[in-house]
This record gives structure tokens, sequence and C-alpha cells, in this order.
């Protein structure tokens, strides 16, 4: 898969929701991106959860029995299956690792970081596949202390008991979904064509928690907090 | 005349400053904070809540814990509730139900006089000839009998919103150590000891307050301690406490559902503790339906809970000798007229005709024959029986059962692991005791064991039946309330054979109403047990009771709905087909176009200059490795792995039996990747198949979806070329760029793959991009098609064009049995292949007689046959329409059948088709209706 070319604005499939809400646009590496939905965004504002849309995060999926010969090749030390840890080393260092399963890495990360991404995965051998997911996946980001309650609302999964660095493949409502708990946000990646019927259904359930949609200039603030 | 007591007491739930009111079939009724429905029509002398559904008898309150079905009212709208568990609401409109005209003059109530007519297994042997005489009864049967209707709202208050928003039915997950299901004595002193040990616990409690029946107990000591472990489960932060929620299921992996208002709570536990206590059984004698005829508790809970006289005079029939019944009837103010002490006096009639006026009691002597009889006038018959546990939910966790000595009732006696039963519901009678199982059950939950029940003995079904059947035969003498059965309708059934317990319910429908068998399951599993008792016959003694199922209460569809949230997808375009007016359809979990307004405009496009198709929800597979080639020539008829990369060619796959699975398009990318498109439904399913032999025989072949990360337009049309070349440096020449080829190219800047084939039998490219670029690429195509005619189209032109090439679609044309030389499709069969899934079978058929055949007709005039009208010979069908549509551009109806062996369809000949009550003519044709050559396809 060729990294499509920058510039001529690629959009989420949440685009028309954020227009909705009233985004203020900016581009990150190619895509129109929410920077906010309310001037008055603001850390203070935020007691509540908060939900945004990161689908624009790079995500290089590879399949292979050999994967963990791959990633000693590629300088890094794969995470335990159902366990997610940031790269520090080698030519994916700044990259996360989520290991789903004994055979399948994703690799997350930044939308600018996508070009180099694909080339560092060029050129791969034997029985690996990395394969640019980036296009089918959306990705959600809840922030706060409530989210485990709006998420134990819609998943049968014991989401509570979820810790920091841990992911999993579950079932949302019908819909297939990888949950991964960073130390400040949860991450929803699923289908692009699925990620708009979810963001209501979250804003839906989270609604008696107060949950609010964020743009991305309040998540990066939260994140980095 | 208000039957409420003056004086407030200590354990009334009813706030009577807070008086509220409802209407019950437009009579007002006044009303406290606190009441139920049934409370409060009692209070308000209403003795009549709904009629039967048999017989529309009359019905009053029986039980007053939600088991009976005597107490199912409307309530708001919504059918079937229990008047006696549903708390009052202000303003809130209740009417009868099962009644016509009206609930004090049911005209139906005929049948009761005529039940004569209406023997056991009624519907077995009634209606059979003539048979159009079932189809005329159906539809007064069906008003006749039932349950309530169901009444659509007159305006959807949620139409505004997004359809996933609709309705306020939701669904609350838990995972928990232990869930205990009772918030009675046992029930608490469970949780509370679990969560002392550090458990993470979910009590479930069916009424709006804990402490089960102690909260009416007359001795002040016991409601203190129950008061005090209330209050401490309530302090406990590892208890969380659902009242108002009753549990109806208990399912695999100790998952248990429970419905609270219109929330489905699903909760997951790694131990269930049942602590649902007791109830009262029923007593089966002549007239035990009427009105005024109450359990025990029943009167003692109206009484305590809500300060409600249930009647003014009373006979009181006691199974226990220690009851205080009496004496609470009496402080009430209830005139006692006799007290029948079980088993020496019975009631053996209860008279009245639509409410209770008087009870005939008799002796019986010391082989249970009735002498001395002497009547009683009374509104008021107290059933103070002896009990039997509720015991739904150990029922289905596989519970198995035993008697207890003296007991009419069956009492668990042995659960699996991870399940335990406790306190009233293990046949356990004083309150220290129950505490002391509640405890050690929720000690030995948090260490993971299980505590053992009381053993008991074998059930003697003669003598439980005696306890429960008093003597007599005369009158209707009802075992099941639900659904009218009375004993002599289950002697008569088994006197026919059906002398098994379930057999007898499924023939008699005894314990197959609302109730599922809480007030009449063990009564009849008794009958049917002493009928059969010291015979050698297959009979079984009532140790096993019939099946236990979910729901074991009745729960409304939305609860159950709550659960299946139905996933909408979007196609990337989705924005763009809206501002072009697209009208849409669902298609699978799909929201698609159907057509932009003018279908017949829409294909004319694509026949004169350029039509464009969003076809992104067609499933999208890239399989890569090494291996990639022999996994798709094992997986497809076709062969793949000599297939040039820049080729495409279409693929089919079916099942070992050689049934036609699905089909698509496989492109070679490189050496070791193809792309590979599916039916729009069927994607997860291929992606699975493939993955499984991948697993199985092909090591490193690797398959993902791409479906939701590439969008895809067909662009088709005599002008297609002309529209992509402004967008693209590719050439798109024939010599370049050939029928089933595929490439990857930029199209206006976006890496696109393109594949040039032709489903709609125009020239054309199927070009897929990645889902971001959706927006940007429409728009570039539109901009650069409009100048030369371009037209979106939609489903709804798709399946014509696509008809007119008589091109099969999966699904449609082709059922769970279609095999390729069925569907005239054996060309895409390789039979000198090696090997491949359905190979042996496809192998057999090949050449033999085919089951049924697909062939093409053409009709006149544009009345299309709908999709699965019956292909007709003689009378008899032999074959379905499959597609059928009406094309402007040919100027007739042409379609596909699916026409049986014993068809004639050749060439030429007519094909009789009916539908709806039309019937019409078609002849039989060649297909493709259009360009059979494919020049089109290749301009």
């Amino acid at each position: 898969v060729t990294v499509i070319q920058t510039g001529i604005g690629w959009r989420s499939a949440l685009h028309t929701v954020h227009q909705e809400l009233g985004a203020r646009w900016t581009q990150v590496a190619g895509w129109e991106v929410p920077a906010s939905y309310d001037p008055k965004e603001s850390l203070s504002a935020h007691r509540v959860p908060v939900l945004a849309d990161q689908s624009w995060l790079t995500k290089i999926q590879v399949d292979g029995a050999e994967l963990q010969a791959w990633a000693g090749q590629s300088g890094f030390v794969l995470p335990a299956p159902g366990q997610i840890s940031k790269i520090t080393e080698g030519k994916f260092s700044g990259c996360w690792a989520y290991r789903l399963a004994d055979d399948r890495l994703w690799l997350v990360g930044e939308a600018g970081d996508r070009e180099k991404l694909l080339k560092a995965c060029a050129g791969t051998q034997g029985c690996v596949h990395p394969l640019d997911i980036t296009s089918g996946l959306a990705c959600l980001v809840l922030h706060g202390s409530q989210v485990p309650n709006v998420l134990a609302k819609l998943f049968s999964l014991d989401v509570p008991s979820l810790k920091a660095g841990q992911c999993t493949i579950t079932g949302l409502q019908g819909y297939k979904v990888t949950l991964a708990v960073h130390a400040k946000t949860w991450r929803l990646f699923l289908g692009r064509d699925e990620a708009r019927d979810v963001w209501g259904l979250i804003l839906h359930n989270g609604h008696e928690h107060g949950i609010t949609p964020i743009g991305a200039e309040l998540l990066s603030q939260l994140e980095n907090a | 005349v208000s039957s409420r007591l003056s004086k407030s007491s200590a354990t009334e739930v009813i706030d009577r400053s807070k008086p509220i009111q409802f209407t019950f079939d437009g009579k007002t009724i006044p009303a406290y904070e606190g009441d139920t429905i049934g409370s409060a029509l009692a209070a308000a002398g209403v003795n009549t809540i709904s009629r039967s559904f048999k017989y529309h008898r009359p019905r009053g309150l029986y039980c007053l814990t939600g088991s009976c079905p005597n107490c199912l009212v409307e309530a708001d709208g919504v059918p079937s509730v229990r008047a006696c568990q549903t708390a009052c609401e202000n303003g809130a409109v209740v009417r009868s139900q099962n009644r016509w005209p009206f609930l004090k003059f049911d005209f139906l109530r005929i049948g009761d006089f005529f039940s004569f007519l209406m023997p056991v297994g009624f519907y077995y042997k009634t209606f059979i000839r003539p048979r159009f005489s079932w189809h005329l009864a159906e539809k007064f049967l069906k008003r006749a009998a039932g349950l309530g209707h169901v009444r659509p709202p007159a305006a959807d208050p949620y139409a505004k919103e997004p359809e996933h928003l609709r309705g306020e039915y939701q669904v609350e997950y838990r995972n928990v150590d232990l869930t205990v299901v009772g918030g009675g004595p046992a029930g608490l002193s469970a949780a509370l000891s679990a969560a002392q040990a550090g458990k993470k616990v979910v009590l479930l409690e069916r009424e709006a307050q804990l402490g089960g029946h102690l909260r009416f107990s007359t001795d002040a000591q016991q409601r203190d301690t129950v008061q005090s472990l209330v209050l401490q489960v309530h302090a406990s932060s590892s208890v969380e406490v659902v009242t108002g929620a009753e549990a109806f299921g208990l399912w695999e992996d100790n998952l248990v559902t429970a419905a609270k208002g219109k929330n489905l709570w699903k909760v997951r536990a790694g131990q269930v503790i049942v602590a649902t206590g007791r109830a009262q059984h029923q007593l089966v004698f002549e007239n035990n339906d009427l009105p005024g005829v109450l359990l025990g508790n029943a009167a003692r809970r109206l009484l305590s809970l809500y300060g409600v006289l249930p009647g003014k005079r009373a006979v009181v029939v006691s199974a226990n000798p220690d009851s205080t019944l009496v004496n609470e009837l009496k402080a009430a103010g209830i005139s006692v007229a006799a007290v029948a002490s079980l088993p020496e006096q019975v009631p053996v009639k209860a008279l009245g005709f639509s409410h209770l006026k008087g009870v005939v009691l008799a002796d019986l002597t010391a082989d249970g024959k009735p002498t001395f009889k002497q009547t009683y006038e009374c509104d008021l018959l107290v059933l103070d029986t002896s009990y039997e546990p509720v015991a739904s939910l150990l029922g289905q966790g596989g519970c198995a059962w035993q008697g207890l000595p003296g007991s009419a009732s069956l009492w668990p006696c042995r659960t699996r692991t991870g399940l335990q039963a406790a306190g009233h519901v293990t046949g356990l009678k004083t309150l220290d005791e129950v505490l002391a199982q509640g405890r050690e059950a929720g000690q030995a939950a948090a260490s993971g064991n299980s505590i053992a029940l009381p053993v008991g003995a074998p059930a003697d079904p003669s003598s439980m039946a005696g306890m429960r059947v008093l003597p007599g035969a005369d009158g209707k003498r009802f075992v099941c309330l639900c659904e009218d059965v009375c004993e002599k309708d289950l002697v008569h059934a088994m006197a026919e054979g059906f002398d098994e317990p379930e057999l007898l319910k499924r023939y008699s429908t005894v314990s197959m109403g609302p109730c599922q068998g809480k007030t009449c399951g063990i009564t009849a599993s008794a009958i049917c047990g002493r009928a059969g008792a010291g015979q050698e016959t297959k009979i079984k003694a009532p140790t096993e009771l019939t099946t236990f199922r979910p729901p074991s209460t009745p729960i409304s569809l939305g609860v159950l709905g709550a659960a299946k949230h139905h996933p909408t997808r979007y196609s990337p375009l989705h924005a763009e087909h809206d501002a072009e007016g697209a009208v849409w359809m669902d298609m699978g979990e799909w929201k698609r176009p159907l057509h932009y307004g003018d279908v017949d405009a829409e294909c004319r496009a694509v026949h004169e200059a350029a039509g464009i198709i969003d076809v992104g929800t067609l499933g999208k597979l890239a399989v890569r490795g090494k291996d990639a080639g022999a996994l798709l020539d094992f997986s497809y008829t076709h062969r793949f792995s000599d297939l040039k990369p820049g080729k495409v060619r279409y693929g089919l796959m079916c099942d070992d039996t050689g049934t036609i699975l699905d089909d698509g398009t496989v492109s070679r990318v490189s050496e070791d990747e193809f792309f590979i498109t599916t039916t729009s439904g069927n994607v997860a399913f291929v992606e699975q198949w493939l993955k499984w032999w991948a697993g199985v025989k092909y090591p490193c072949a690797h398959v993902a979806n791409m479906t939701a990360a590439y969008g895809a337009m067909n662009l088709a049309g005599p002008k297609a070329r002309d529209i992509l070349s402004k967008l693209t440096k590719q050439d798109l020449s024939n010599e370049a760029f050939p029928y089933m080829a595929g490439l990857d190219a930029l199209v206006a800047g976006v890496p696109c793959r393109l594949l040039r084939i032709g489903f709609v039998g125009e020239m054309g490219w199927e070009v897929h991009f990645p889902a971001e670029a959706g927006s940007y690429l429409w728009d570039q195509l539109m901009r650069a098609g409009k100048p030369l005619g371009l037209k979106p189209f939609g489903i709804a032109a798709q399946r014509v064009l696509r008809l007119q090439k008589g091109h099969v679609i999966i699904g449609v044309d082709t059922d769970g049995l279609t095999t390729p030389y069925e569907a005239d499709m054996g060309w895409s069969v390789k039979l000198d292949k090696p090997d491949f899934v359905g190979r042996s079978r496809l192998l057999a058929i090949k050449g033999a007689e085919r089951r049924q055949r697909l062939v093409a007709f053409t009709l006149d005039g544009q009345n299309a046959p709908g999709d699965g009208a019956a292909v007709v010979q003689d009378g008899f069908p032999v074959g379905r329409v499959t597609s059928a549509r009406y094309s402007a551009f040919l100027g007739k109806t042409i379609g596909l059948a699916m026409v049986q062996k014993e068809g004639k369809a050749e060439m030429g000949q007519n094909l009789e088709i009916r539908w709806e009550g039309q019937q019409v003519y078609a002849k039989v044709a060649e297909r493709p209706f259009y360009d059979p050559q494919g020049a089109r396809l290749k301009l």
C-alpha cells in the first residue's frame, strides 16, 4: 500500500460529525483534523470523560509466525500477547507496539510517521507481512476517571479490571473493537465504516457521566498534562 | 369504597403524605406513592383486574409476588404488566386486557359455558377438515385468546433522533465475583459474608426493597434483624444492590440476566447464589380461580405493606398450625367466618360468579373422602398453604430435586459447580437456619466452594398431589391459571397417552403461560406422577420436573432487544451521496443509495454516457505470502496460482458439498499478493474461511480484511475512459489496460487500484481508493465527468443493468443448496486442478441430472413479478423467480428463475408465474439479454 499524497485533505469517517459539532479545523499530515469545537474548551473545564477522534494515527499490522525474529531484527522487544509498550529503540522508535496475538502486532504511530514506518517495513523477508491499515481503522480516544464506567455500559467485558498497558479484542454492541489502555487514555480501534455509529453510542451511553467530545488540541494537552 | 386501613403501620411501604392517582379503564383510582397498581386497585375495591386466557373468567389478585397471571394489565401502552409488582405512576393510564367489550361484562365468557366444546388438545383435534376452516377460525381465536395487544405509538417521539438512540431500553453489564439473586435474609447474609471476604458482589432483588418476607413479619425482632442486614449491605462498598430487578435467566458461565424497568442487566460472576425464597403453593378445588381467593402471604402483603383490607369476611384454610394469619386478619378488623385446618377439613367449592360469595368446606374421612359439608358466606378465602421453592433459576442451572418429609413440594438437592442455593429456597424453615446457611454460602463462594444442601428423600407424587389437589370432581378445578387448564384436562390428556410430564405439558399447555409453571408446575407433575404411582408404566415420578428455560418471567421484547444494537455501516462517500439526493436503503448493515430520483435516467446514463456507483461495501481482502496462490487455488473453484500480476479473474467459492458459498474477483497484485473482492454480506465469512484453510494447510498465507480501508466506485459507460483519463496518467487503452486487467495508478493524485471489469455490462473500471480520500476523489470524478454526462446511479439501476447482462448475484439468484452447474456456472469449475474444496462432489455431479436450473425469461409489459414469485406447472409449484425487473432500455421485463427438474423450461416455452394473486406467462429466453458478445465491455 502506498502512502497517499498529502495536502489534499484526507478525512476521517467522523468528518461530518465534526462538522455538525462546529469544528475549527487544522491540518495534521494531510488530514483534516478538528482542533476544537468550543472556544471555551480548556483543561479545567474537563473534569468529565472526554471523547476524541484520532483516526489519523498511523497503524501498521504485522502478521506472521516469524514475528519475534522480525522484531529482533528491527531492534525492539515484542510485548507479551495482550500487552502494549512504547518502542524506544530501533527503526520503529517512538511507536506503540500492540501485541494482539502470538503472530499479530500493531505498530501505532503519529500521522506524520506513516511514510517513515512503511519505509522501515519495506523489504521484510520471510513469513512476516506488514500491512498499512491506517485507512481502514478508526481510532476513538477517551480520557477521564469515569471512562471505565462509560465503557462498562457498552462492553460485556470486565472493563474496569483492565490495567494500563493491556490490550484486547472484544465486541461492542455488534462491532469488533480493539481496546488499548494507555496510562491516561483508552483507545478504541474499529472499522472506519463503523466509527460514526460507535461514536454516537459512546456519547449516548456516557451522557449520564457528562461525556464531552473534544478536539485534538485539548486531547494533546490532556495527554501531556 | 376504600379498603385502606385508616392507621398506618411500621411495615407499610406507602407514603400516605403523597397521594397520587391513575386511571383504570377510564376510572380514576387514588393511590399513594409506594403503592403498586394492584394494591391501589384493591384499596379502591376493584376485585376483578383481568380476564382469563381461554374462558375469559374474571381474575383478581392471587399471589402478590408476580408469580401468577391474574393481574396482568396494560400500563401506559405496555401490555401484560404485572399489576402487583408495578409501582403506581401518577397519571398512568392502565387498562384491563383480554376482554370484550368490558372487563365487568365480557361477552367472550360464553366460552366458559361451552367449554365442553374445547377439550384438552383442542387445537390438535379441531379445524383439521376442511383445511380452510383453520384459517377462518385462526383470526377469531387470535382475537379471543391472548395476553393483550401491542399498541403502536401514535407518533414516533424519537423520529428526529439518530436510529441508535431510539427507545429507552439499555443494557448494563457487570463482571463480579459473586451474584446473589434474592434480597431476603439468606441473600443478604450471603452477600455480606462474601463482601467481608473481599469479594465484589451484585445483589439482585426483584422487589423495590430488600428484606424479603420479613418486611411484613409480625415479629418485630425478626424485622429488626433483617433491617440491620439491609443497612450493612447498603453500607458495604463491595456490594452493588439492584432492586426492582427481576432475574429471569441463568446462562452458561454464570451469566445472570435481569430486567430492571427498561434496562437489561447482564451480570457475569465466578459464583452465583440463588436465594429466591419460597412461595405458598396452590390448592386445586372447584372455582379456585374466583376473585377473592388469595394465598396467605398475599393477604399479609396487602395488610402489612400497603394497609389494604383484602376483604371483610374471610374463611381461612391453613396448613400451618403455627400460623398467625388468623390473628392478623382479626386485628385488622376482618371477620373470620371459619378456619379450615388441612388436611382434616378442606374447601371443595368456591361460590360466586364474578366474585367470591362463599365457600363450601368439607370434613375428610381417614381415607380422604369428604363427608360433612358446610357453606360459609364470605368475600375472602385465604389459602395459607405450605411452601414450595421459587426455583426457576436453579432449574435453569440444572439443579436436581428431592422431597422433604411432610412437604407437598420438591426442593433442590444438588447444584452444579459455581451455583449454590441458600435460605428458604432449600426448604429451611427458621430464620436462624436461613441466616446461617446464607452466611456459609457466601463464605463458600468467596473461597470457590459450595455448601451441602439438606438431605431429603425421594418424592412421593401421590402424597404431594394429595396435599395440593383436594377431593372433588365437579366444575372447573384450575391447575394452570395462565392457560385455563383444569385437573380433568390433565387426566383426559393422560388417558389419551400423554402421560409423561414433558408430553403432558406440550399437549395440554399446562405451565406454558406467563407464569412458566411457577404456580402450577409442581402440581401438574404431581398429578402426572400420581396417575403412574405403583404402576409398571413409563410414567415418571415428579422428581424430574419439566425443563426450565429462560425467561422465567414475562419481560418485554424491548428489554430483550436492548442487547441487540443494530450496527450500521457507512461508506466513506455517505455525505457525497446525501448531497446528490440519494434515497437510502438498508442492505445488511450498510446504508446504500437505492437511487437518486430517476432509475431509468440512471440506467440510460450508464448505456449512453457514464454512471458511477459506490461499491465500497464489497468485501475486500488482502491475501499475502508465498502460499497465497496455493491457498486461493484450494479455496476457489478457479485456478489463481497461474494468474499473472496485473490480471483479474472471476472467483467462485464452494463448500465440500459443491454448494456455492460466495463469488467475487481475484486480482494478482504481485507474485505473493492477491486482492480479493467478495459479496458485501459475506466478507466476514470468506475471511474466516480463508484463514481456516490457511491455518490448516498454508501457514505462509495471511489474510487481512481491507473492506473498511478501501472505498470503491464503479465508473461505467462509453465515456468512462474519457472521464478517468482526465485524472490519471495511466494509459487506459485496450492495449495497455485490457478487459480483466488490474493495475495500481494515481487518480487525481490518490493511489488507487483500478480493475477493468464490468458487472453492469458497459466498459468500466472499479476504482478502489484509500477511504480517507473518498470525498476528494468523488468530487474530482464528478467534476471531470459531469460535462460528459456522468450520473451517480444506485442499487435499483445496478440491479436492472446486471440483470440485462444475466449476471448472477450469489444469495439472490442462488440459495443454500445451489451448485455451480445448477446456476449455469460450470465454466468456473476447474476440475483439472489436483484438489480444492468441493472438487470430489462437483466431479461426481458433473453431467448428472440437475436438481434445479437457473433460466432466464422475458415478459411483455412493465409488471415485474416480485422476487420469490412462484413458477407453477399444472397447478403445482416447480420453481421460483429469483430476480425480475422492468428494463426501460430493452422495453420489456426480464428475469431469472430457478426451476426444479420437474418443471418444463426449455427455450421458447412459457413459464406460468404467480405472485400476490397475479398470474402471468413469461417466455424462457437466452441470456444475457444485452450485448451477448460482450463487445460493450471492450470498447
